[in-house]
């Protein structure tokens, strides 16, 4: 067995070495490592391998005894421990929480039961309630609580970003629950610059679909903001607002590919100016220059954001497809497909999605294949992409 | 010959800009215009810009919300534009007030100065429902003294009745 073009020979490493190398690895490349042959196999279910990896990932944990399991089990059991309601909550957030509940993470079952006592359920039910009486039953729940499960980072593996947002910015939730400001206050923005806390904001959060819901999301993050920050150079609530609006303008201005006529730091310091003279007030232009510097630097939420998220292939696909869709007419989206020929049950992670480049590592049962997509873009007056695609068994 | 080749061959690039009070039905509307667009999109941080490819035109639409605070920025982007949506709810009688007082203000706006303006009087399937002349008279579209051409188009943006109808209209009126 040879290994790369200086032909270094396996047999010669020793395992403490191979597992050293291996614990650099994401899991998912760990599990592709050892499909490649029967040596690397019994080398990737070496104990040591994995309990580095454990605590790797969760350092914090004081690591399980391990008794009868070994640490692969272990690993992977934790691994799926909040795997179960994500999948929920995308599709209705509701539903993703009454999963929770259900399994008594949201505080006492019964407790839930009698202080909503108009309402009848079975408790074995899945989702037994219509929206209202769900919406009642969230008013009981402890926000805090809840707040915990959609803002920390362990809970919301593999959680779609913006139905956190469209729940939090649901006028039902806000008017009958507290969980909105809860988690606002749980991504603390204290010490701050707006433009820093926007991006730990984006972190939990994404933008909802909607104006009308943005402009929810934003109010409740400047008043948090304002609250958390009240020494800063800005004294209003308002001036919060309008500046966060501005950014969030500029950010899509700058890095959305349908906008093709880019704003200016002359434009940007202008018409903010502009707009922060409707609330009284005036700021820097070097304040403002500084920001539109940084995020044309870098976007508000990167696209990595997604990384992480476990898809089906379908999924996986069409998520590509809509991203590249952005970019190139209609013919080339249609290449996409047949090429990935991700059909029935394989499963796909997109390891990265940079801004030109994707990765992606399809493993249709059991046979290990890395799917390289390389898009360059050049942008002249019309589009022009090109695509290499390179499958590599492994 | 080069006439008609342009015609069927050129892409024109159109820049529409939607707006309307919250709930009127903007977002229903943009997306039923905005076809082959999948259910899972990818997270982008900002405010809503679609671009749509319509019977050889490309229209770029803008869903700038209500934000009152940040007027002058979205004025920024009202230059150039070719064709103002305005859609209205036709079944919220309370609120047509508001809307009126809104479009007003934008068409206030010397940017969008002679633009066409179709408004799409939203949720006619409701019962409560203004007409299209109903709603005419309660925007004051009849009394306007600005120099544009206007249409009003009974929408239901839900099934998508009326939205390409209004559309094929607002085409025909940035072409003269």
């Amino acid at each position: 067995m040879r290994w790369g073009s200086e032909g270094l020979t396996v047999h010669v490493v020793t395992s403490e070495t191979v597992v050293e190398v291996l614990s650099h690895l994401q899991p998912a490349d760990v599990s592709a490592v050892s499909r490649t042959c029967r040596l690397l196999y019994q080398v990737t279910q070496l104990e040591p391998l994995w309990r580095v990896l454990y605590q790797k990932r969760w350092p914090t944990e004081s690591p399980p005894i391990p008794t009868r399991k070994d640490w692969k089990t272990l690993y992977i059991e934790r691994s799926l421990k909040w795997r179960l309601w994500t999948p929920q909550f995308n599709q209705d957030p509701l539903k993703g929480l009454w999963h929770l509940h259900m399994e008594g993470k949201l505080g006492p079952k019964r407790q839930t039961i009698t202080s909503c006592g108009d309402i009848t359920y079975n408790s074995h039910q899945e989702a037994p309630l219509s929206r209202t009486d769900m919406l009642k039953w969230l008013s009981t729940l402890n926000p805090d609580v809840v707040a915990d499960y959609l803002t920390s980072s362990e809970t919301t593996a593999g959680i779609n970003k913006r139905e956190i947002a469209e729940f939090i910015t649901d006028p039902d939730v806000i008017e009958r629950t507290q969980i909105a400001t809860a988690v606002m206050k749980k991504i603390n923005f204290g010490g701050l610059s707006i433009e820093a806390a926007l991006r730990r904001l984006f972190r939990t959060v994404s933008m909802p679909g909607t104006g009308q819901r943005s402009g929810i999301l934003l109010n409740m993050f400047s008043q948090t903001y304002y609250q958390e920050n009240p020494q800063e150079d800005i004294k209003e609530q308002d001036q919060v607002y309008t500046l966060t609006w501005s950014i969030i303008v500029l950010d899509t201005d700058l890095h959305s590919p349908k906008i093709r006529r880019k704003m200016s730091v002359a434009t940007f310091v202008n018409l903010a100016q502009q707009s922060m003279k409707l609330t009284g007030t005036h700021v820097p232009d070097r304040f403002l220059s500084d920001i539109y510097s940084n995020i044309k630097k870098q976007p508000l939420s990167k696209l990595e954001a997604v990384e992480g998220n476990q898809w089906n292939a379908g999924e996986a696909v069409s998520v590509v497809t809509n991203w590249l869709s952005k970019w190139v007419t209609g013919d080339t989206v249609k290449r996409v497909n047949p090429k990935l020929d991700a059909t029935e049950r394989q499963s796909a992670t997109v390891s990265h999605l940079g801004s030109s480049n994707i990765r992606f590592h399809v493993s249709p049962y059991g046979t290990a294949r890395n799917v390289n997509l390389q898009s360059t873009i050049r942008t002249r007056r019309n589009c022009t992409t090109h695509y290499k695609w390179t499958k590599e068994r492994k | 010959m080069g006439n008609l080749f342009s015609l069927y061959f050129t892409k024109r690039d159109y820049r529409l800009v939607v707006l309307g009070l919250d709930g009127a039905g903007k977002t229903t509307a943009l997306y039923r215009l905005h076809i082959g667009e999948s259910i899972v999109t990818v997270p982008t941080i900002g405010f809503n810009v679609e671009t749509i490819e319509y019977r050889n035109i490309k229209l770029t639409m803008w869903d700038v919300g209500g934000q009152d605070r940040i007027r002058c920025m979205w004025h920024y982007y009202f230059q150039g534009v070719h064709g103002i949506v305005y859609v209205v709810d036709a079944a919220d009688r309370e609120r047509m007030y508001e809307a009126r007082d809104e479009l007003e203000k934008l068409l206030d706006t010397p940017q969008l100065e002679g633009v066409p303006l179709l408004v799409l009087a939203n949720k006619m399937d409701q019962p409560q429902s203004l007409s299209v002349k109903e709603v005419v008279s309660e925007l004051g579209l009849d009394q306007m003294k600005w120099g544009r051409t206007w249409h009003v188009e009974g929408t239901i943006a839900t099934e998508g009745k009326g939205v390409y109808e209004g559309l094929d209209w607002l085409i025909g009126s940035m072409k003269r």
